[in-house]
Protein backbone atom coordinates (compact mmCIF):
# COMPACT_ATOMS: atom_id res chain seq x y z
CA UNK A 1 0.00 0.00 0.00
CA UNK A 2 2.72 2.39 1.02
CA UNK A 3 4.87 1.57 -1.98
CA UNK A 4 1.90 2.18 -4.30
CA UNK A 5 1.41 5.58 -2.71
CA UNK A 6 5.10 6.42 -3.10
CA UNK A 7 4.99 5.30 -6.70
CA UNK A 8 1.97 7.51 -7.36
CA UNK A 9 3.66 10.50 -5.71
CA UNK A 10 6.72 9.85 -7.84
CA UNK A 11 4.72 9.63 -11.07
CA UNK A 12 2.68 12.72 -10.25
CA UNK A 13 5.72 14.83 -9.47
CA UNK A 14 7.49 13.51 -12.58
CA UNK A 15 4.52 14.50 -14.79
CA UNK A 16 4.35 17.90 -13.12
CA UNK A 17 8.06 18.50 -13.37
CA UNK A 18 8.28 17.30 -16.97
CA UNK A 19 5.39 19.41 -18.25
CA UNK A 20 6.38 22.47 -16.22
CA UNK A 21 9.95 22.41 -17.50
CA UNK A 22 8.66 21.88 -21.06
CA UNK A 23 6.38 24.88 -20.69
CA UNK A 24 9.22 27.00 -19.36
CA UNK A 25 11.31 26.07 -22.38
CA UNK A 26 8.72 26.94 -25.05
CA UNK A 27 7.00 29.97 -23.55
CA UNK A 28 7.21 33.14 -25.54
CA UNK A 29 9.78 34.61 -25.83
CA UNK A 30 11.73 31.40 -25.45
CA UNK A 31 14.88 31.32 -23.36
CA UNK A 32 16.47 28.63 -25.51
CA UNK A 33 18.51 29.03 -28.70
CA UNK A 34 18.54 32.78 -28.13
CA UNK A 35 21.13 35.41 -28.90
CA UNK A 36 21.11 38.35 -26.52
CA UNK A 37 22.51 41.78 -27.36
CA UNK A 38 21.81 44.18 -24.52
CA UNK A 39 18.06 44.52 -24.28
CA UNK A 40 17.58 42.71 -27.59
CA UNK A 41 16.95 39.04 -28.29
CA UNK A 42 17.09 37.16 -31.58
CA UNK A 43 16.44 33.61 -32.72
CA UNK A 44 18.48 33.25 -35.91
CA UNK A 45 17.85 29.50 -36.10
CA UNK A 46 14.08 29.84 -35.91
CA UNK A 47 12.37 28.44 -38.98
CA UNK A 48 15.53 26.95 -40.44
CA UNK A 49 16.18 23.26 -40.94
CA UNK A 50 18.86 23.54 -38.22
CA UNK A 51 16.29 24.61 -35.65
CA UNK A 52 16.39 22.42 -32.56
CA UNK A 53 13.24 20.73 -31.19
CA UNK A 54 12.78 23.55 -28.67
CA UNK A 55 12.68 26.25 -31.35
CA UNK A 56 10.28 24.15 -33.36
CA UNK A 57 8.01 23.68 -30.38
CA UNK A 58 8.13 27.39 -29.58
CA UNK A 59 7.32 28.45 -33.14
CA UNK A 60 4.48 25.93 -33.33
CA UNK A 61 3.07 27.31 -30.11
CA UNK A 62 3.42 31.01 -30.83
CA UNK A 63 2.55 30.81 -34.53
CA UNK A 64 5.31 33.30 -35.27
CA UNK A 65 6.47 33.36 -38.88
CA UNK A 66 10.18 34.11 -38.84
CA UNK A 67 12.10 35.79 -41.63
CA UNK A 68 14.06 33.44 -43.88
CA UNK A 69 17.84 33.57 -44.00
CA UNK A 70 17.64 35.32 -47.37
CA UNK A 71 15.20 37.88 -46.04
CA UNK A 72 16.49 39.20 -42.76
CA UNK A 73 16.60 38.93 -39.00
CA UNK A 74 14.13 39.92 -36.29
CA UNK A 75 15.27 41.33 -32.95
CA UNK A 76 12.93 41.77 -30.03
CA UNK A 77 13.16 43.92 -26.89
CA UNK A 78 10.75 43.47 -23.99
CA UNK A 79 12.68 45.55 -21.49
CA UNK A 80 14.74 48.70 -21.42
CA UNK A 81 18.47 48.62 -20.75
CA UNK A 82 17.94 48.48 -17.01
CA UNK A 83 15.76 45.38 -17.38
CA UNK A 84 12.43 47.09 -16.64
CA UNK A 85 9.47 46.11 -18.86
CA UNK A 86 8.56 48.70 -21.50
CA UNK A 87 5.39 50.62 -20.64
CA UNK A 88 3.43 53.65 -21.76
CA UNK A 89 3.99 55.58 -18.54
CA UNK A 90 7.63 56.10 -19.47
CA UNK A 91 9.35 57.75 -22.40
CA UNK A 92 12.23 55.89 -23.99
CA UNK A 93 15.06 56.78 -26.31
CA UNK A 94 16.45 54.18 -28.71
CA UNK A 95 19.97 55.46 -29.36
CA UNK A 96 22.85 54.19 -31.40
CA UNK A 97 23.29 52.21 -34.58
CA UNK A 98 21.95 49.03 -36.07
CA UNK A 99 23.94 46.23 -37.70
CA UNK A 100 24.48 46.62 -41.46
CA UNK A 101 21.27 46.10 -43.37
CA UNK A 102 19.89 47.48 -46.62
CA UNK A 103 16.64 48.30 -44.88
CA UNK A 104 15.35 48.01 -41.37
CA UNK A 105 12.15 48.81 -39.56
CA UNK A 106 11.32 49.37 -35.93
CA UNK A 107 7.77 48.66 -34.75
CA UNK A 108 5.80 48.35 -31.54
CA UNK A 109 3.71 45.27 -30.88
CA UNK A 110 1.77 43.81 -27.97
CA UNK A 111 2.69 40.66 -26.06
CA UNK A 112 1.00 38.51 -28.73
CA UNK A 113 2.91 40.09 -31.60
CA UNK A 114 -0.05 42.15 -32.80
CA UNK A 115 0.46 45.51 -34.44
CA UNK A 116 -0.16 48.64 -32.35
CA UNK A 117 -1.89 51.44 -34.24
CA UNK A 118 -2.25 55.12 -33.56
CA UNK A 119 -4.25 57.85 -35.25
CA UNK A 120 -1.53 58.48 -37.84
CA UNK A 121 -1.18 54.83 -38.85
CA UNK A 122 0.89 52.11 -37.29
CA UNK A 123 3.43 52.63 -34.54
CA UNK A 124 6.43 51.88 -36.71
CA UNK A 125 9.30 53.60 -38.50
CA UNK A 126 11.43 52.59 -41.46
CA UNK A 127 15.14 53.28 -41.88
CA UNK A 128 14.33 55.06 -45.16
CA UNK A 129 12.63 57.99 -43.41
CA UNK A 130 14.84 58.09 -40.34
CA UNK A 131 16.62 61.32 -39.37
CA UNK A 132 20.26 60.64 -38.57
CA UNK A 133 23.21 62.42 -37.05
CA UNK A 134 26.16 63.08 -39.41
CA UNK A 135 27.95 59.99 -38.04
CA UNK A 136 25.01 57.79 -39.04
CA UNK A 137 23.72 57.24 -35.53
CA UNK A 138 20.12 57.98 -34.67
CA UNK A 139 17.77 58.58 -31.79
CA UNK A 140 14.14 57.42 -31.76
CA UNK A 141 11.83 58.63 -29.02
CA UNK A 142 9.03 56.35 -27.80
CA UNK A 143 6.43 58.51 -26.14
CA UNK A 144 2.68 58.93 -25.85
CA UNK A 145 3.10 62.65 -26.61
CA UNK A 146 4.28 64.03 -29.97
CA UNK A 147 8.03 64.67 -30.15
CA UNK A 148 10.28 66.37 -32.63
CA UNK A 149 12.67 64.18 -34.60
CA UNK A 150 12.18 60.43 -34.86
CA UNK A 151 9.10 59.57 -32.83
CA UNK A 152 6.99 56.46 -32.38
CA UNK A 153 3.73 56.92 -30.53
CA UNK A 154 2.96 54.68 -27.56
CA UNK A 155 -0.46 56.28 -27.16
CA UNK A 156 -2.41 53.07 -27.67
CA UNK A 157 -0.11 50.70 -25.84
CA UNK A 158 -0.16 50.38 -22.08
CA UNK A 159 2.55 47.76 -22.43
CA UNK A 160 4.49 46.99 -25.55
CA UNK A 161 7.60 45.44 -26.97
CA UNK A 162 9.90 46.77 -29.68
CA UNK A 163 10.71 44.75 -32.79
CA UNK A 164 13.57 45.63 -35.10
CA UNK A 165 13.61 43.80 -38.41
CA UNK A 166 16.84 43.92 -40.40
CA UNK A 167 16.35 43.18 -44.09
CA UNK A 168 19.05 41.93 -46.42
CA UNK A 169 21.57 41.87 -43.63
CA UNK A 170 24.87 40.16 -43.02
CA UNK A 171 23.92 39.97 -39.35
CA UNK A 172 22.65 36.40 -39.66
CA UNK A 173 25.98 34.74 -40.16
CA UNK A 174 27.26 33.13 -37.00
CA UNK A 175 30.47 35.11 -36.58
CA UNK A 176 28.71 38.44 -37.12
CA UNK A 177 26.08 37.70 -34.51
CA UNK A 178 28.50 37.72 -31.62
CA UNK A 179 29.91 41.13 -32.52
CA UNK A 180 26.68 42.93 -33.41
CA UNK A 181 25.94 46.39 -32.10
CA UNK A 182 22.36 47.19 -31.29
CA UNK A 183 21.04 50.54 -30.08
CA UNK A 184 20.50 51.15 -26.39
CA UNK A 185 17.00 51.55 -25.00
CA UNK A 186 17.30 54.29 -22.38
CA UNK A 187 14.41 55.12 -20.07
CA UNK A 188 13.66 58.83 -19.73
CA UNK A 189 11.25 60.23 -17.22
CA UNK A 190 8.16 58.30 -16.18
CA UNK A 191 4.75 59.78 -15.55
CA UNK B 1 0.27 7.88 21.95
CA UNK B 2 -0.62 10.77 19.78
CA UNK B 3 3.06 11.67 19.53
CA UNK B 4 3.78 8.20 18.31
CA UNK B 5 1.00 8.43 15.74
CA UNK B 6 2.45 11.68 14.45
CA UNK B 7 5.87 10.11 14.16
CA UNK B 8 4.30 7.25 12.29
CA UNK B 9 2.56 9.67 10.01
CA UNK B 10 5.85 11.36 9.26
CA UNK B 11 7.35 7.99 8.53
CA UNK B 12 5.09 7.45 5.55
CA UNK B 13 7.73 7.52 2.82
CA UNK B 14 9.58 4.94 4.85
CA UNK B 15 12.35 4.27 2.40
CA UNK B 16 15.97 3.72 3.18
CA UNK B 17 18.53 6.20 1.89
CA UNK B 18 19.28 3.95 -1.08
CA UNK B 19 15.55 3.78 -1.68
CA UNK B 20 15.25 7.57 -1.59
CA UNK B 21 17.99 7.95 -4.15
CA UNK B 22 16.21 5.46 -6.39
CA UNK B 23 12.97 7.34 -5.88
CA UNK B 24 14.51 10.69 -6.82
CA UNK B 25 16.44 9.25 -9.77
CA UNK B 26 13.34 7.44 -11.04
CA UNK B 27 11.23 10.57 -10.73
CA UNK B 28 13.77 12.72 -12.55
CA UNK B 29 14.21 10.13 -15.29
CA UNK B 30 10.47 9.95 -15.82
CA UNK B 31 10.20 13.77 -15.68
CA UNK B 32 12.94 14.02 -18.32
CA UNK B 33 11.15 11.57 -20.58
CA UNK B 34 7.88 13.45 -20.22
CA UNK B 35 9.69 16.74 -20.87
CA UNK B 36 11.21 15.42 -24.12
CA UNK B 37 7.92 13.88 -25.26
CA UNK B 38 6.07 17.13 -24.56
CA UNK B 39 8.60 19.19 -26.53
CA UNK B 40 8.44 16.81 -29.49
CA UNK B 41 4.65 16.60 -29.42
CA UNK B 42 3.98 20.35 -29.26
CA UNK B 43 4.43 20.85 -33.05
CA UNK B 44 2.16 17.86 -33.73
CA UNK B 45 -0.72 19.14 -31.64
CA UNK B 46 -0.26 22.91 -31.90
CA UNK B 47 -3.34 24.41 -33.53
CA UNK B 48 -2.08 27.93 -33.93
CA UNK B 49 1.24 27.31 -35.63
CA UNK B 50 2.39 29.56 -38.45
CA UNK B 51 1.05 27.29 -41.17
CA UNK B 52 -2.49 27.16 -39.78
CA UNK B 53 -2.45 30.93 -39.36
CA UNK B 54 -1.36 31.58 -42.95
CA UNK B 55 -3.40 28.87 -44.66
CA UNK B 56 -6.82 30.60 -44.41
CA UNK B 57 -5.43 33.70 -46.13
CA UNK B 58 -3.22 32.05 -48.75
CA UNK B 59 -4.54 32.42 -52.28
CA UNK B 60 -4.95 29.59 -54.79
CA UNK B 61 -2.81 30.21 -57.88
CA UNK B 62 -2.30 33.82 -56.84
CA UNK B 63 -0.94 35.89 -53.99
CA UNK B 64 -3.52 37.20 -51.54
CA UNK B 65 -2.85 39.89 -48.99
CA UNK B 66 -2.45 38.75 -45.39
CA UNK B 67 -3.89 41.27 -42.95
CA UNK B 68 -1.86 42.20 -39.85
CA UNK B 69 -3.44 41.26 -36.54
CA UNK B 70 -3.72 44.48 -34.54
CA UNK B 71 -3.95 45.14 -30.83
CA UNK B 72 -7.17 47.07 -31.46
CA UNK B 73 -8.83 43.83 -32.51
CA UNK B 74 -8.41 43.52 -36.28
CA UNK B 75 -8.11 39.88 -37.27
CA UNK B 76 -5.07 38.67 -39.13
CA UNK B 77 -1.68 37.13 -38.65
CA UNK B 78 0.49 38.33 -35.77
CA UNK B 79 4.20 39.03 -36.07
CA UNK B 80 4.21 40.49 -39.58
CA UNK B 81 5.98 43.76 -40.29
CA UNK B 82 3.35 46.53 -40.31
CA UNK B 83 5.40 48.55 -42.82
CA UNK B 84 5.16 45.70 -45.31
CA UNK B 85 2.41 44.32 -47.50
CA UNK B 86 2.57 40.55 -47.15
CA UNK B 87 1.04 38.17 -49.64
CA UNK B 88 0.64 34.41 -49.44
CA UNK B 89 -0.02 31.77 -52.08
CA UNK B 90 -0.64 28.06 -51.58
CA UNK B 91 1.73 25.93 -53.67
CA UNK B 92 1.25 22.22 -54.34
CA UNK B 93 3.98 20.29 -56.09
CA UNK B 94 2.12 16.96 -56.08
CA UNK B 95 1.10 17.21 -59.75
CA UNK B 96 3.51 19.69 -61.26
CA UNK B 97 6.23 22.20 -60.42
CA UNK B 98 5.09 25.71 -59.59
CA UNK B 99 6.16 28.97 -61.11
CA UNK B 100 6.54 32.10 -58.98
CA UNK B 101 7.21 35.41 -60.70
CA UNK B 102 7.51 38.86 -59.18
CA UNK B 103 8.24 42.12 -60.96
CA UNK B 104 9.07 45.10 -58.74
CA UNK B 105 12.19 47.22 -58.86
CA UNK B 106 11.17 50.27 -56.87
CA UNK B 107 11.32 48.83 -53.37
CA UNK B 108 12.70 46.13 -51.11
CA UNK B 109 10.88 42.82 -51.37
CA UNK B 110 11.51 39.22 -50.43
CA UNK B 111 10.09 35.78 -51.10
CA UNK B 112 10.06 32.81 -48.71
CA UNK B 113 8.79 29.27 -49.13
CA UNK B 114 7.22 28.05 -45.93
CA UNK B 115 6.46 24.37 -45.27
CA UNK B 116 3.82 22.82 -42.99
CA UNK B 117 6.45 22.00 -40.36
CA UNK B 118 7.27 25.70 -40.02
CA UNK B 119 10.57 25.47 -41.87
CA UNK B 120 11.48 28.12 -44.42
CA UNK B 121 12.87 25.89 -47.15
CA UNK B 122 13.97 28.74 -49.41
CA UNK B 123 14.16 32.50 -49.25
CA UNK B 124 15.63 35.35 -51.25
CA UNK B 125 15.29 39.10 -51.63
CA UNK B 126 15.10 41.46 -54.57
CA UNK B 127 18.89 41.69 -54.84
CA UNK B 128 18.86 38.17 -56.30
CA UNK B 129 16.30 39.25 -58.89
CA UNK B 130 17.50 40.47 -62.25
CA UNK B 131 16.44 44.11 -62.69
CA UNK B 132 13.71 43.62 -60.14
CA UNK B 133 12.27 40.63 -61.93
CA UNK B 134 12.19 37.19 -60.36
CA UNK B 135 11.34 34.01 -62.24
CA UNK B 136 11.36 31.05 -59.96
CA UNK B 137 10.46 27.41 -60.46
CA UNK B 138 9.62 25.44 -57.34
CA UNK B 139 10.20 21.70 -57.61
CA UNK B 140 10.30 18.66 -55.37
CA UNK B 141 13.41 16.41 -55.49
CA UNK B 142 11.91 14.07 -58.13
CA UNK B 143 10.97 16.95 -60.42
CA UNK B 144 14.37 18.54 -59.89
CA UNK B 145 16.09 15.33 -61.04
CA UNK B 146 13.93 15.32 -64.18
CA UNK B 147 14.68 18.97 -64.76
CA UNK B 148 18.43 18.38 -64.56
CA UNK B 149 18.24 15.51 -67.07
CA UNK B 150 17.04 17.84 -69.80
CA UNK B 151 18.82 21.16 -69.47
CA UNK B 152 17.00 23.78 -71.42
CA UNK B 153 18.18 27.25 -72.30
CA UNK B 154 14.87 28.73 -71.26
CA UNK B 155 15.35 28.29 -67.57
CA UNK B 156 18.81 29.80 -67.45
CA UNK B 157 17.56 33.03 -65.95
CA UNK B 158 15.18 31.13 -63.75
CA UNK B 159 15.91 30.35 -60.14
CA UNK B 160 15.14 26.75 -59.25
CA UNK B 161 14.11 26.14 -55.66
CA UNK B 162 13.90 22.59 -54.42
CA UNK B 163 11.54 21.75 -51.60
CA UNK B 164 11.41 18.43 -49.75
CA UNK B 165 7.73 19.06 -49.05
CA UNK B 166 5.03 19.01 -51.75
CA UNK B 167 2.87 21.39 -49.79
CA UNK B 168 4.11 24.97 -49.41
CA UNK B 169 3.00 28.52 -48.82
CA UNK B 170 4.90 31.14 -50.79
CA UNK B 171 5.21 34.42 -48.89
CA UNK B 172 5.86 37.67 -50.70
CA UNK B 173 6.82 40.67 -48.55
CA UNK B 174 6.84 44.12 -50.15
CA UNK B 175 8.12 47.20 -48.34
CA UNK B 176 5.25 49.66 -48.24
CA UNK B 177 5.69 52.36 -45.60
CA UNK B 178 3.05 54.81 -46.89
CA UNK B 179 -0.56 54.57 -48.12
CA UNK B 180 0.52 55.18 -51.73
CA UNK B 181 3.30 52.60 -51.43
CA UNK B 182 0.71 50.19 -50.01
CA UNK B 183 -1.60 50.72 -52.96
CA UNK B 184 1.31 50.10 -55.35
CA UNK B 185 2.36 47.02 -53.39
CA UNK B 186 -1.14 45.57 -53.60
CA UNK B 187 -1.01 46.03 -57.36
CA UNK B 188 2.37 44.26 -57.53
CA UNK B 189 0.90 41.51 -55.38
CA UNK B 190 -2.02 41.07 -57.76
CA UNK B 191 0.30 41.07 -60.80
CA UNK B 192 2.68 38.53 -59.30
CA UNK B 193 2.43 35.00 -60.56
CA UNK B 194 2.08 31.84 -58.51
CA UNK B 195 0.75 29.01 -60.69
CA UNK B 196 1.36 25.33 -61.49
CA UNK B 197 3.86 24.98 -64.33
CA UNK B 198 3.61 21.49 -65.82
CA UNK B 199 5.29 22.67 -69.03
CA UNK B 200 8.76 23.09 -67.50
CA UNK B 201 9.13 19.31 -67.36
CA UNK B 202 9.55 17.37 -70.61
Amino acid sequence: MRSVLILLIGIASAVGLGLWSAWLAVRSPAPIDTIELGAWQAWPNAGTAEADPYSRARLARTGEIPLGSGEGLTLLALNDDSGEPLRQACDYRIVGQTPPARLWTVALEDADGRVIEDAGGVSALGSDTLLRAPDGSFEIVLSARPQTGNWISTKNAARFRVVVRLYDTTARTGTELTTLFMPRIARDHCA
Amino acid sequence: MSGLALTRGWELPNIRFGGLATFVAGTLLLAGTIHICAILLVPVFAKEDGWSQLAPYAGENQFSEIPDASASGAKGVAGLDPLFVTGACRVSLADAPASVAVDANDRFWSVALYDPKGVIVFSLNDRTAIEGRLDMIVVNPVQNAELKKTPSTEIEETIVAESPSDDLIALLRLFAPSPTARADALKILADSECVPAPSVLP
